[in-house]
């Protein structure tokens, strides 16, 4: 979404005006309300897929809450990277597993981060749970809805805290909105939600094997290639909705405080004809109750927009960009009236200048950049959250039925581009529960 | 021992009292291609839908007098009013007197008319280019205020007739003052005050101000002194944000209707009245006609203050004075 400095200073400044004084949010941008350490102890953690994701959540653990006792992964290399973030932290190594199976038989954790290609997710889970291991698992929950179901009912019967890894739930700012926006009704009544991400890539990944003769054909992959870019290839990807989408999808549910009933869809593969076999253009629309609509569309040819999700009321406009920007703008007696708050210190509260062309500005003396979200920070609330659930019961951000939600929808935008038809999305979970 | 510090009460941010308000709430408009302004103290809040409705008085005149609006009342004006009087409503009427009194006390500096000329200069598409002789000779047949008869036709009121085809009505120079006063008036009568209107930072008015006054920072240098107001309104005219530069020459957007040139020797003229529309007016004539026509309209208008800033020089010259307003040095 395109917003001029003028307006990003005035959506910025209502943002935090409406969330000002929202319980232990005031310090946007902060760490999340989760104190340790916690009784019991640093819990141990073993991690499940150490690429790119499952790096960026083991730069991210809190020596207060966790303590990294194993590393498995099919690939050497990404062990040996991993090797490096834990020595970078001071952290001290931990031993290295091939297959999960023996990680679980021989290791000593507790709890176990999941970061592998999707399809894995349900099975990997599963039997970590049936281990009596807790199970902090990457979005999106499955690569089917049955595998969703397994995960979820594991859980249940276990005890066992699964938890789903979508950081924007850990996010402050995300908490801030929702408390300090939508839930006191300041966008009135939202009847749409626009969620995008556009890149201009082709999300095609180069690298080198781990080694020449580097043969990953025993789990599933019949060459590195299939490994390196299996989110192009249906057998162990969902495409853009489970990658993308199935974020911003969370937040729609989330501030809605519902699921889609139904959701419609086209998309193909229009501009990458490289051999993939997702999409690398989907556009949905997710029906919600009460008339609700939520719209996402993900391209692969242009990356003006970026990302963002987007609530359009009655009263108001709530945008939140890039994970880490709010905006907030008023509905006004005319849709160009704008209210901001400042601090009046001691300087000037105006500048005299002669005006300017066009977009004249006029601004008053700004009260400067204001707070924002941390990508980063909420990975590692995420992580700290996970290990004070299980120590502590703390309640999960997005546990398996949230998660599920969002998964659930995602999938069926699937089968809606590819049926290209109107797919009900509560029948068709109720199937499998 | 040391006896810890007593608990300071805790206070919304706003709320903490004190000479000056503690946070200013800014209430905004977008119209006459520019943002208006009505600051306030936090706790005036209570009078928003005042504000709001104030401000709509910017929505309002812009509606009626911009000249890219071909349903103004002004676009009418310019079209039919070669023609025959066209008749213009009472408050139209006294601006445009206003208009022509300020022209005559500047010996022509400040003039409504210079339509034809800004279109020579390729002004008003905003690309700017050096109009051929014959066409500026051309344009300036056209300006002055001599070929604008104001009159009064029975039953239909004040009416607008020009004495000769191609002049057009443009109020450029005066009409974010005006729409300024307009809704500091308003913002009087509705008690949402102290409050300060602006426009795009370049016409500013005080509907009442906080006991030390508003600080208003000027643009310059740190010879550049800043303003307190406390009643009155300020005006500034510059070039440095719209101009063109054509053959290593730079053009500023301000044409002397006296040559059809682009006004020259000035970088910024503020300039602090009774109103913001006289404010913007008299900035725009000093901006062209420099220190000499400032002394001899100060020695005529009493309460008004000029801060001209010549082309080249970092010291600022400061003509006459205001009461409602003081001068403060930047650097202390």
């Amino acid at each position: 979404m395109h917003l001029t400095p003028e307006q990003q200073t005035v959506g910025r400044r209502n943002f935090l005006k409406a969330v000002a004084g929202v319980p232990a949010l005031a310090g946007l941008g902060a760490a999340m309300a989760v104190r340790g350490p916690v009784r019991g102890g640093p819990v141990r953690l073993g991690f499940v897929g150490l690429g790119g994701e499952g790096r960026v959540l083991l730069e991210q653990v809190d020596p207060a809450f966790a303590r990294v006792t194993a590393l498995c992964d099919i690939n050497p290399a990404q062990l040996a990277r991993a090797d490096e973030v834990l020595a970078k932290h001071h952290a001290p190594p931990a031993p290295h597993f091939v297959e999960y199976a023996d990680m679980l038989r021989s290791a000593d954790v507790e709890a176990v981060v999941i970061a592998t290609p999707l399809w894995t997710h349900a099975d990997i889970t599963t039997a970590c749970l049936e281990a009596g291991k807790h199970v902090l698992c990457e979005k999106m929950m499955a690569w089917d809805v049955e595998g969703c179901a397994r995960m979820r009912d594991t859980a249940r019967r276990t005890g066992l805290v699964l938890e789903i890894g979508y950081q924007r739930r850990y996010n402050a700012m995300y908490h801030a909105a929702y408390e300090g926006v939508i839930r006191r009704g300041l966008l009135g009544d939202v009847y749409l939600s626009r969620i995008l991400w556009h890149r201009n890539g082709n999300w095609r990944r180069r690298g080198d094997p781990p080694s020449p003769d580097y043969d990953p054909s025993a789990w599933g992959y019949p060459d590195w290639e299939h490994l390196l870019n299996w989110r192009l290839y249906t057998r162990y990807s969902r495409g853009l909705l489970a990658e993308l989408a199935s974020h911003q999808v969370n937040i729609v549910n989330w501030f809605f405080d519902a699921e889609p009933d139904a959701v419609l869809g086209s998309g193909g593969i229009y501009r990458h004809r490289d051999g993939r076999e997702v999409d690398d253009h989907v556009y949905v629309t997710f029906e919600y109750p009460g008339g609700r609509t939520a719209v996402f569309s993900s391209i692969e040819s242009n990356a003006f927009d970026h990302y963002y999700e987007a609530f359009f009321g009655t009263k108001g406009t709530l945008v939140l960009r890039g994970e880490s920007e709010a905006y907030l703008f008023h509905e006004g007696s005319g849709a160009q009236e704008a209210l901001a708050i400042t601090p009046a210190g001691p300087g000037p509260v105006l500048e005299a200048s002669e005006s300017r062309a066009a977009d004249a500005a006029g601004a008053g003396a700004d009260g400067g950049q204001t707070g924002s979200g941390d990508r980063l920070a909420a990975y590692r609330a995420e992580i700290s959250g996970f290990c004070s659930a299980i120590r502590a019961g703390t309640p999960l951000r997005c546990g398996a039925d949230a998660a599920m939600g969002s998964a659930v929808a995602c999938l069926r935008a699937l089968e809606a581009i590819e049926r290209k038809a109107r797919v009900p999305i509560r029948a068709g979970q109720q199937e499998h529960t | 021992m040391i006896s810890p510090p007593a608990p300071r009460p805790r206070r919304a941010f706003w709320r903490t009292p004190g000479r000056r308000p503690a946070a200013l709430a800014r209430l905004s408009v977008r119209a006459m291609a520019c943002r208006f302004e009505v600051a306030l103290p936090v706790e005036r809040l209570d009078r928003r839908v005042a504000v709001q409705a104030a401000l709509q008085e910017a929505t309002r005149l812009d509606e009626r007098w911009s000249v890219f609006r071909p349903d103004s009342l002004l676009a009418a004006v310019n079209r039919q009013a070669h023609e025959r009087p066209v008749p213009v409503d009472a408050e139209l009427a006294a601006l445009l007197a206003l208009c022509t009194r300020l022209h005559e006390d500047t010996g022509g500096a400040f003039d409504i008319t210079t339509t034809p000329l800004s279109r020579a200069w390729r002004l008003l598409e905003r690309a700017g280019e050096v109009p051929e002789p014959e066409a500026l000779s051309q344009a300036r047949a056209c300006v002055g205020m001599a070929h604008v008869e104001l009159g009064r036709s029975g039953d239909a009121g004040p009416t607008v007739r020009f004495r000769r085809p191609g002049v057009e009505l443009n109020l450029g120079a005066i009409g974010k003052g005006y729409a300024v006063d307009r809704i500091a008036v308003r913002l009087r009568a509705a008690g949402a005050t102290p409050a300060l209107v602006s426009a795009a930072g370049s016409s500013i008015a005080a509907a009442g101000a906080p006991p030390d006054g508003w600080l208003i920072a000027l643009r310059g240098g740190p010879e550049t002194p800043r303003l307190r107001l406390r009643a009155g309104a300020v005006g500034t005219t510059g070039t440095a944000e719209q101009g063109f530069t054509a053959g290593g020459v730079r053009y500023g957007h301000v044409l002397d209707p006296r040559t059809g040139e682009p006004a020259r020797g000035m970088t910024r003229v503020t300039v602090v009245a009774d109103t913001a529309a006289e404010a913007d007016a008299l900035s725009t004539a000093f901006f062209i006609g420099g220190p000499d026509l400032a002394a001899r309209v100060i020695a005529r208008h009493p309460h008004t203050l000029a801060i001209l800033q010549p082309d080249g020089s970092a010291v600022p010259r400061i003509m006459g004075d205001h009461p409602g307003v003081t001068l403060e040095a930047t650097c202390t």
